[in-house]
């Protein structure tokens, strides 16, 4: 058998778009047998093992641990031993040729240092203007009055520190170019890389240094300096893949720099503080796109009110002492009780579809539960609460948090989702506002339970109490009807012996 | 350094030129004729000099013998001065109003041109055509054309296209010291314009661009007259931190094609605002030099800003409207830098 089979970026749920190979799992050259790991592959959300569909040899690696692809893209081609090499080219170059395969965002000389990945087996030096070599006969000084060169390549031996009269010029009356600069270093045993042409050349994502090759919109340039952001940091959604000004915007408002910093922050690099650049991984950035998108494009009104846990908790520590094999949280009380009033008020249980212009209303209370890590914020999806008791909800919902932290969700467990809850109330945080997620249309806010002095029965007494924040989409969700969402959620919580005789509400 | 006009500064490189090599001389309508062209030479009344005094004082420094009046005859004046050029002189014909080139192409296009080449290197044309382009002064469509354009599709021509007091100068010198035809064209709207000027003689090389803005994210690349309208879009547009590259080839032949393409890969936008034609101009030969040699770096496609194609209009409404001017310019850069 002589033909040859690709190996391609696998569509992982409906979102996925473009997966980065985050590591191979086998080197070049080995044969794998059917099922076994290829090849990780982070996706916006996860990072997911590609096995393999067939058996065969791993004859080509066309993508690199840190290559940012689009789903179909070839990672790989496999072929039997007796293909030559230059079938695998001209097999690779019709893949090059065709237009539905990008190619791959790389340069070869430079090794992707994502923390994933890692190093290729043989790491070439990483390329920067301190490591070029210039030719130690070419150093000096260019007296530009005695030279006669372009200007670009009396610029250019300025900053690299050449004496352009060592170097001969191929021009006109001996004029010399950046190609003849060029040229003489190279002819001198030099590497530098002259040519401003990097501007539109691909370069990897994954880089931490010098991000004045990114391609870029010149305001988006511009704007990034300003902001002190590193170009390699930001999506690219601009024609031709460059970074566009939104894509900066997008992150300096993730990184809170509003236009105040602006200002600020516009000073001359070398007068900033020492930093270090962090590569963005796929997953923050589609945080960072869709919850600009979110702030940008849903109108977010809040709706802040007090609750009263004195009887919940008490509930909570009835059951956990009754149950020892039960550790139910005030967090599964309040998913349940959110399930609750979702059913009561179904018009707060809904989705936004821009494209189509309709708004979904489901039947079912499936909570998305904001769980922090380290390498971000994942949102798994706790199905058809309202349906589920304390209990079923508690187990539930520790199983979901550790799998988020093992970091084995599947792309179903946090797709869809329609409402969210994020508690920060574990950092002492008294109060805040979130953002919403779309496509959901709300998300509550929930804060520390602390003891608070309160006007009870005239009386001031201390009280376990808890801020509740919601944000909501105005363009589908009115303020009386979250108003209402939350008297009802309110009722809940203050009254939980409700949420055993309501459950079929709203079905 | 002193402060001189374009005009003047045409004057100088003529006057010291024919000081310094007596070979140079003058050959044109008008050099010392109009007003009190027909008194006797010991009389010593200077004309006009010309149509806007360029040549004025010139006649009473070196005389008949190297001032030579002419009628009015195109064919004629280029004509003896290719005739006289290839005999060993150095010849500074002028055309007025370099509109009028039509009659006297022959000997330029089909001779003048073609003499070191024919002859193998045994003679040599080393002449000078002057005249006005440009449009701007109502002067209406029969002497408002800039067709340097014209001139340079001729192998065995070159092109001079001075945009300031400084480059009219040591260029002029150049050609009068080149031993190929030029052809020298003086924007009538530039005669004014002052800057600073070295009063000693010196030359500049034909073939080399003068970058006016050195910048970063757009490049343009404009001559002549149009050279200060692009200088004034870099001048706004940094400001707001958008840094343009004005180049300037100074010469259309020979064209700097490698400082045109250097500062194309630097910047990967460009810009060429030409007001020779909106057809086979000076514009679209750079574009296509661009297209073939540096396409790979650009980021979007070239911006041509020409005048329409039609004759310069007399109105000067009209007129200021066909020329390219800095509004359009800068919405080309502005495009650019969105695309």
């Amino acid at each position: 058998m002589s033909t040859i089979r690709t190996l391609e970026i696998p569509k992982w749920g409906l979102s996925m778009e473009e997966g980065t190979l985050a590591q191979w799992l086998i080197k070049e050259g080995s044969a794998f047998s059917q099922g076994q790991d290829i090849c990780e592959i982070e996706t916006s959300k996860i990072t997911n093992v590609l096995e393999a569909p067939w058996e065969g040899v791993l004859r080509r690696l066309l993508a690199q641990p840190g290559d940012t692809l689009p789903v179909g893209a070839v990672l790989a081609l496999v072929a039997d031993e007796q293909v030559s090499e230059s079938e695998l080219d001209a097999f690779a170059a019709t893949l090059n040729s065709g237009a539905s395969q990008p190619a791959p965002e790389r340069a070869p000389s430079t090794p992707a240092p994502a923390a994933s990945a890692p190093a290729p087996s043989t790491p070439a030096p990483e390329k920067n203007a301190a490591q070029d070599a210039i030719p130690a006969a070419l150093r000096g000084e260019t007296d530009a009055a005695q030279v006669n060169a372009t200007p670009h390549a009396l610029r250019l031996a300025k900053k690299q520190g050449i004496d352009l009269s060592k170097v001969s010029g191929s021009g006109r009356e001996g004029r010399i170019s950046v190609a003849d600069l060029q040229a003489a270093i190279t002819a001198g045993g030099g590497s530098a890389e002259l040519q401003p042409r990097a501007a539109v050349k691909a370069k990897p994502r994954h880089t931490t240094q010098d991000d004045s090759q990114i391609p870029a919109t010149p305001i988006a340039r511009r704007l990034a300096s300003q902001l002190g952001i590193n170009l390699h940091d930001c999506r690219r959604s601009g024609s031709a893949g460059r970074v566009s000004r939104a894509d900066v915007e997008a992150l300096a408002a993730l990184r809170g720099s509003g236009e105040k910093s602006v200002a600020r922050t516009a000073e001359p690099v070398e007068e900033r503080a020492a930093y270090d650049s962090q590569p963005l991984s796929a997953m923050r950035r589609t945080i960072a796109s869709r919850l600009q998108e979110s702030k940008r494009n849903a109108p977010h009104f809040r709706l802040v009110s007090e609750v009263d846990l004195t009887r919940i908790q008490a509930l909570r520590r009835e059951v956990n002492s009754a149950l020892p094999s039960l550790k139910v949280t005030l967090n599964d009380l309040l998913v349940k009780a959110c399930a609750q009033a979702l059913m009561s008020v179904p018009e707060m249980n809904v989705q936004y579809d821009e494209a189509s212009q309709t708004i979904r209303r489901f039947h079912t209370a499936d909570i998305a539960i904001a769980v922090a890590l380290p390498g971000g914020l994942y949102t798994p999806i706790l199905r058809e609460a309202n349906r589920k008791t304390v209990g079923a909800i508690s187990r539930q919902l520790h199983e979901l948090v550790t799998r988020t932290k093992a970091g084995t969700l599947k792309a179903e467990d946090f797709q869809g989702g329609t409402f969210c809850i994020s508690n920060l109330g574990m950092f002492g945080i008294r109060q805040f506002d979130a953002i919403i997620n779309p496509p959901q249309c709300a998300i509550l806010a929930v804060g520390a339970a602390e003891s608070r002095a309160v006007v009870h029965e005239g009386q001031i007494v201390p009280r376990e109490r808890l801020t509740l924040s919601l944000s909501c989409d105005h363009r589908v969700i009115d303020g009386a009807v979250g108003a209402t969402f939350m008297q009802h959620l309110q009722r809940a919580i203050e009254t939980p012996s409700l949420m055993l005789v309501e459950e079929a509400c709203g079905e | 350094m002193t402060i001189k006009t374009y005009r003047e500064a045409i004057r100088d490189a003529l006057a010291q030129e024919m000081a310094r090599d007596e070979s140079v001389v003058l050959i044109g309508e008008d050099l010392r004729g109009g007003h009190g062209g027909n008194a006797p030479e010991e009389a010593k009344v200077e004309a006009f000099g010309g149509v806007l005094g360029v040549t004025k004082g010139l006649w009473t420094q070196f005389g008949s013998a190297r001032v030579i009046d002419t009628p009015i005859t195109e064919s004629a004046i280029i004509g003896m001065a290719a005739g006289a050029a290839v005999t060993g002189l150095r010849p500074v014909a002028e055309l007025m109003f370099m509109d009028f080139f039509g009659v006297s192409h022959d000997a330029l296009y089909n001779q003048a041109a073609k003499f070191r080449y024919m002859f193998g290197g045994k003679a040599k044309a080393p002449l000078v055509v002057r005249g006005m382009i440009g449009a701007g002064f109502s002067a209406a469509a029969q002497h408002s054309q800039s067709p340097y354009n014209i001139f340079a599709t001729t192998p065995g021509l070159k092109v001079v296209v001075p945009s300031s007091p400084y480059d009219a100068k040591g260029l002029l010198i150049q050609s009068i010291r080149d031993d190929d035809p030029v052809v020298f064209c003086e924007h009538k709207m530039l005669y004014d314009m002052k800057g600073e000027v070295p009063d000693e003689s010196y030359t500049l090389p034909l073939g080399q661009a003068n970058y006016t803005r050195e910048g970063e994210d757009v490049t343009i690349i404009a001559l002549s007259a149009m050279v200060h309208k692009a200088n004034q879009v870099a001048d706004k547009l940094l400001k707001e931190g958008i840094s343009v590259e004005v180049v300037d080839p100074r010469t259309v032949s020979p064209l700097d094609e490698e400082g045109i393409l250097e500062s194309v890969a630097s910047t990967g936008r460009v810009v060429i605002v030409d007001e020779s034609a909106a057809r086979f101009g000076f514009a679209h030969d750079v574009a296509a030099l661009i297209a073939s040699q540096a396409f790979h770096f650009l980021k979007a496609p070239v911006a041509l800003i020409t005048p329409p194609h039609t004759p310069v209009p007399f109105s000067p409404a009209l007129e200021k409207l066909w020329i390219p001017d800095v509004d359009r310019i800068e919405a080309a850069v502005r495009q650019l830098m969105e695309a």
